[in-house]
């Protein structure tokens, strides 16, 4: 069993799984790293975030 | 007959330009490995056998700046065009790198209808194009970042093949940098999907195999959610 991390959008990241469940790959677990960005001194924030998912293979 | 003449020195302005940055290059590839010889140290793995030929797309994993360098001390002989980011040219030490190495710029605030158009005409040429797909470099140097799927469109438009490549980079001296290199991927084993992204990932899939092959999955640092690996 050989691990590695994919870090995806969260808009697309079903549709990247499951072409990557198409070549074997599996899903083991996953965590959403999010930022939020202030902009005009904090009047305009943007978030902004990205998924780790762990991946296992073998 | 003046045009004729003006034509002959244009041609001939750019030939002894091009051959002066030949020139540059390799002295300066040169001087770089003279006095840095053993931080490039390399060993490759795969398809050992594989020589660039015809119009191919060179797609790799991103851990370090020296990627690109690497390649480049592995085909060099075939002129290669490597794809970098527009703010490469706010630095002058990497604008003038970039310059050396014939780099394509992408700027990703834009269209990039010019740079569309220059890999496409590249790869009807029989060129060769570096490309790293992640678009940034994966500082963790581990596991990877989603990959884009603009090289696919080149490749579809041009039937390019594409050669895939692990890069794992060692920072220490007299430790070798390991490259995988891959099968090549031809037209009709990426045209069989119609959607790019799931083409993406079929190619990313490929690297990430790749990895484990060079033995190089251990993180890091402690990731949660990881099991610790041998």
């Amino acid at each position: 069993m050989q691990y590695t991390i994919l870090q995806v959008r969260p808009a697309e990241a079903e549709k990247k799984l499951n072409a990557l469940a198409a070549q074997g790959w599996k899903v083991v677990s996953s965590s959403e790293s999010t930022w939020v960005f202030s902009k005009c001194f904090g009047l305009s924030n943007t978030r902004d975030s990205m998924l780790n998912i762990i991946l296992v293979k073998g | 007959m003046k045009q004729r003449i003006q034509h002959l020195e244009t041609d001939v302005v750019s030939l002894l330009l091009k051959t002066m940055k030949k020139i540059l290059r390799i002295l300066f590839i040169g001087l770089f490995l003279f006095f840095a010889w053993p931080f490039f140290l390399y060993r490759r793995y795969g398809n050992l056998a594989y020589r660039p030929s015809g119009n191919t797309i060179i797609v790799s994993n991103h851990y370090s700046t020296f990627d690109a360098f690497f390649i480049y001390l592995m085909y060099g002989k075939r002129r290669i065009y490597f794809v970098t980011i527009v703010n490469v040219k706010e630095r002058c030490l990497s604008r003038f790198v970039t310059w050396l190495f014939d780099c394509l710029y992408l700027d990703y605030t834009k269209t990039n209808y010019t740079f569309f158009k220059q890999c496409i005409s590249i790869l009807r040429q029989d060129g060769i194009i570096c490309i790293y797909p992640e678009g940034e470099i994966n500082l963790l140097k581990f596991g990877f970042l989603e990959f884009k799927s603009s090289f696919l469109i080149l490749a579809k438009k041009t039937g390019a093949s594409i050669l895939p490549i692990f890069i794992y980079p060692e920072y220490m001296p007299f430790r070798r940098t390991k490259l995988y290199i891959g099968d090549i991927i031809g037209p009709e084993e990426y045209g069989i999907y119609e959607d790019l992204d799931e083409a993406a990932m079929f190619v990313q899939s490929k690297i990430m195999d790749y990895s484990f092959r060079v033995g190089k999955t251990k993180p890091p640092l402690e990731i949660p959610g990881l099991p610790k690996q041998k």
